[in-house]
């Protein structure tokens, strides 16, 4: 593709041709304030923050959505630009309930960031609108004061999952998420997770911890082979949430309903920790070692008494390739039979 | 023939005479000291490595634990150095609150001062009339911040709140009273005979070695050397008032108690001077990212809710520059070093503090006294151990 | 604050001393080269005109990504013209720096104490021990790779472990 030179602040940049004004800040290292603008979305253009002057256009532009073109002249940051950001926060502040001190999303709210930095002063709200809060999983709940409609939610819907089981309606102040294809929803949970502000809030973790106080673990999903990357919000040893960044891994901040939601069992009472072995028809908690050569014990027995082909060996998804190779091995080489195979096998 | 034997005896740390834990280890020949070596530490708390993880608002409580006699000074220093860091200017009001709550912090300082010095050297008399005289102080801090003796007054930008008419009342009444107590005090001392025998020509020390000790405050002054951070670099609006530096002639332990009995006064020169002309205005700056909203626009305000939770939770950040800024505290001068990196904590917290300084020089002084003017002299330097650890 | 003498006069004798200089709230900040430290500090002090009589602090900084690692900064003071000058001193870990006791009396424990929080030794320093932790304390607390809660902050304390000089 072509290049394009074009001046920002002062530094000439060069950038390929057809990128964002943007992007090619960005690239720069220049950083123009942005609310709906998600690195996996294409251009929403919603939120009216990342307002640049171009010369040659009388009125600012919105730099995610006009292209560079050579020989541009880009300011993107002057007390006029910075009044029109801080008025567009207002506007979505109007709105907003008092919730701050309650909401999950405190002190990671790029709303709340923007709000501070831009040192926005004398929101009075008058908007008094009902909203309808249904939402079509029931482990998101949906706060639709606290929704600045965005539209990233229901972006990442259409364009990520290929689903739109959300949408918008209304105008204006009383513009809303709603369900409009609540059965093609999978809880995937990709709208939370491109969601700026509280308005969108896990329903498992909530209350449970503050962004502040939960220690970040950076991990690997262990439900399937491929290997998703997630972050799970730990406080006293016990995982209370998950976030997931969206720039490692093979997922990029994708997750299934299982890995993002299915995490309560690492703390579950009802987990097994040690082995069971049933003795007298009850199950008995045992060491390892005394379960392990239970188990090697009847393998030799059935396979003395009644051939190697007895046996057969079904091995799990959630183990790693390496885990499943080494299964094999065992099942082939030690125990001696073909018999052996795998949960996910199509 | 007689073979001279030297004693090493042990001072402190938990000597009352010691003001805090300090431990001397002294070394004495007959009742002479030949040498002393000060140790101490036993009240590092660590205040510079735990500002190092905290936000700017949130140290301001830990400097009230340094010179806790005096705590609204150290405030004052800490909030300033920040001030200067981030580029806030004071407004008027709140600069002549400070200064009002900094000389009666000074007051109560010398105070403390007084009454245990006089009492280590055997005037018992004194410590009931300066301790009922600091109860005065300690009512007004109450009244004010809800605090006695720590009351963390100040705020980055300002200070904590206005002050009320009642506020104002209470320190006129205890400025018309408290010339009269400290006449008392000097009818008790000045011209006392045992006093001015145990405290002059001990512990003399010139303008010279001062200087090379460090030493500033009261003690620099009592040697003669007319230095006061108040005039030298005239901060909080103390340009405004009219006082004086008092100094002494011979550098010694009664030298160093006439100065800080001149110092009594001035400081009620500055806040009789302060609350006569208390101006009107807002008592915080005004900058949305500094000051903490008003608590009845949160409970309607949503960006009032935010800069809140936002100062509270996170603080206002400082640019990566390093600034030092120094105050005249009760005994010294109390600089701040302070470093930011852009980020809502600081990155390094050096506090300079005068009585560390006064106390490495103890060797010094009580070198070839008697050990019973060890703690007249360690009274004259009016150290607080809290400040020198840290 | 006019700072054209004291530039003047120090690059006029020591023209390779001066690395680095700049002003900030109108206060100088000047870094020296190691190898020149002393006779600099001696020539601040003696060169009556320039008058800075005064160690107002001596500050350590510990930034571990940079090389050298450390930062001195000595805050000098003229007090007859209220006049602050920051020398700032970069230091390599286990670098020697000559101690200023001899010009100042009061860089004793102000040394004494960069060298316990920050273990920064100081050559010719008359008493260099630990001054604000105890003798067997392990590590320098000021260090960024201290953590805050001290290394033994699990452990619980055993008097017998405490050695009395």
């Amino acid at each position: 593709m072509e290049e394009v030179k074009l001046i920002i602040d002062g530094n000439n940049i060069t950038v390929p041709g057809g990128s964002t004004v943007l992007e090619a800040a960005r690239s720069a290292g220049i950083r123009i304030p942005t609310l709906c603008c998600h690195e996996r979305l294409e251009p929403i253009g919603s939120c009216k923050m990342c307002f640049v002057q171009i010369n040659g256009c009388a009125e600012p532009q919105q730099a995610c959505k006009t292209r560079v073109q050579d020989t541009m002249q880009v300011t993107t940051d002057s007390e006029q630009l910075f009044s029109m950001r801080r008025e567009s926060l207002r506007e979505l502040l109007l709105r907003h309930p008092l919730d701050c001190p309650v909401c999950d999303k405190a002190g990671e709210c790029l709303l709340q960031d923007l709000a501070y930095e831009f040192g926005v002063t004398d929101v009075h709200q008058h908007v008094n609108a009902t909203f309808e809060t249904f939402y079509p999983t029931s482990l998101i709940r949906y706060w639709p004061e606290r929704c600045i409609v965005c539209k990233r939610c229901v972006t990442a819907c259409a364009e990520i999952k290929q689903l739109g089981a959300i949408d918008i309606k209304g105008e204006g102040p009383t513009a809303q998420v709603y369900p409009a294809k609540p059965e093609r929803c999978e809880s995937c949970g990709e709208c939370l997770q491109v969601c700026p502000t509280g308005a969108l809030t896990e329903n498992l973790s909530r209350y449970k911890t503050r962004p502040w106080l939960s220690k970040r673990v950076m991990t690997t999903c262990t439900y399937c082979g491929c290997g998703c990357q997630m972050q799970l919000n730990v406080m006293n040893n016990r995982v209370v949430g998950m976030t997931v960044p969206n720039v490692f891994g093979v997922n990029k901040g994708s997750l299934c309903v299982k890995g993002r939601f299915g995490y309560e069992f690492i703390n579950s009472p009802e987990r097994l920790k040690k082995p069971l072995i049933r003795k007298n028809g009850t199950l008995q908690e045992t060491t390892w070692e005394e379960a392990l050569g239970l188990v090697a014990s009847q393998f030799s027995r059935i396979k003395k008494e009644y051939g190697r082909d007895s046996i057969a060996g079904i091995s799990s998804a959630r183990c790693t390739n390496e885990e499943n190779y080494l299964f094999q091995k065992f099942m082939r080489a030690v125990i001696g039979t073909n018999n052996v195979d795998h949960c996910a096998r199509l | 023939m007689s073979e001279t034997k030297t004693m090493t005896i042990n001072m402190g740390p938990h000597h009352p005479a010691t003001h805090g834990v300090l431990r001397l280890v002294l070394e004495l020949e007959g009742e002479t000291i030949v040498n002393a070596t000060p140790h101490i530490g036993q009240l590092h708390r660590g205040i510079e490595k735990l500002a190092e993880n905290m936000n700017y608002q949130q140290v301001i409580p830990l400097t009230d634990r340094l010179d806790y006699t005096a705590a609204s000074l150290n405030n004052l220093g800490y909030c300033m150095t920040v001030e200067k860091l981030m580029g806030i200017d004071v407004p008027k009001r709140a600069r002549y609150i400070r200064v009002i709550m900094s000389e009666l912090a000074r007051i109560m300082g010398h105070h403390l001062w007084l009454g245990s010095h006089a009492l280590d050297i055997g005037a018992m008399t004194v410590v009931f009339y300066a301790f009922k005289d600091r109860e005065k102080i300690m009512n007004i801090n109450e009244e004010l911040s809800g605090y006695r003796l720590t009351p963390s007054f100040l705020r980055i930008g300002g200070v904590a709140k206005d002050v009320t008419p009642d506020f104002i009342r209470s320190v006129r009444e205890f400025i018309e009273v408290f010339p009269e107590a400290l006449e008392g005090y000097h009818r008790l001392l000045t011209d006392n005979i045992i006093w001015r025998k145990r405290t002059m020509n001990i512990g003399t020390l010139s303008a010279d070695e001062a200087m090379s000790w460090g030493f500033t405050g009261p003690s620099l002054r009592g040697s003669g050397v007319a230095y006061d951070v108040r005039k030298a670099f005239p901060y909080s609006s103390y340009d405004d008032f009219d006082f004086e530096i008092p100094v002494g002639d011979n550098g010694d332990v009664y030298d160093r108690y006439l100065v800080r009995m001149e110092e009594f006064k001035q400081s009620l020169k500055i806040i009789r001077q302060a609350v006569e002309n208390l101006p009107e205005g807002p008592v915080n700056v005004d900058n949305p990212l500094v000051t903490n909203p008003a608590i009845e626009d949160v409970t309607e305000d949503i960006s009032a809710l935010i800069r809140r939770f936002k100062i509270q939770c996170e603080g206002p950040t400082a640019p990566a520059e390093e600034v030092y800024h120094a105050v005249e505290g009760s005994k010294g001068e109390l600089g701040f070093y302070l470093v930011g990196d852009g980020t809502a904590q600081p990155y390094r917290l050096k506090i300079r503090s005068p009585c560390f300084l006064l106390t490495s020089a103890l060797p010094r002084l009580i070198r070839g006294h008697m050990l019973s003017d060890v703690i007249a002299i360690i009274g004259s330097l009016d150290i607080v151990l809290g400040e020198i650890d840290r | 604050m006019d700072y054209t003498k004291t530039l003047d006069l120090l690059k006029a004798h020591f023209p390779q001393g001066l690395l680095h200089q700049s002003l900030y709230h109108s206060e100088l900040r000047i870094t020296f080269d190691s190898r020149f430290f002393t006779e600099m500090m001696q020539f601040l002090y003696d060169e009556p005109s320039l008058g800075y009589t005064f160690l107002t602090d001596i500050v350590g900084i510990d930034y571990p990504k940079r090389n050298p690692r450390f930062e001195l900064t000595y805050i000098l003071f003229n007090m007859n013209e209220a006049r602050r000058l920051y020398v700032k001193l970069p230091v390599a870990e286990g670098q020697y720096i000559p101690s200023v006791t001899g010009i100042w009396k009061a860089a004793n424990w102000m040394e004494r104490e960069v060298f316990d929080l920050f273990g920064i030794p100081f050559i010719n320093h008359p008493d260099l021990r630990r001054i604000l932790t105890w003798d067997s304390f392990e590590g320098h607390a000021l260090r960024k790779d201290y953590p805050l809660q001290g290394r033994d902050f699990e452990k619980r304390f055993d008097p017998d472990t405490i050695v009395i000089e």
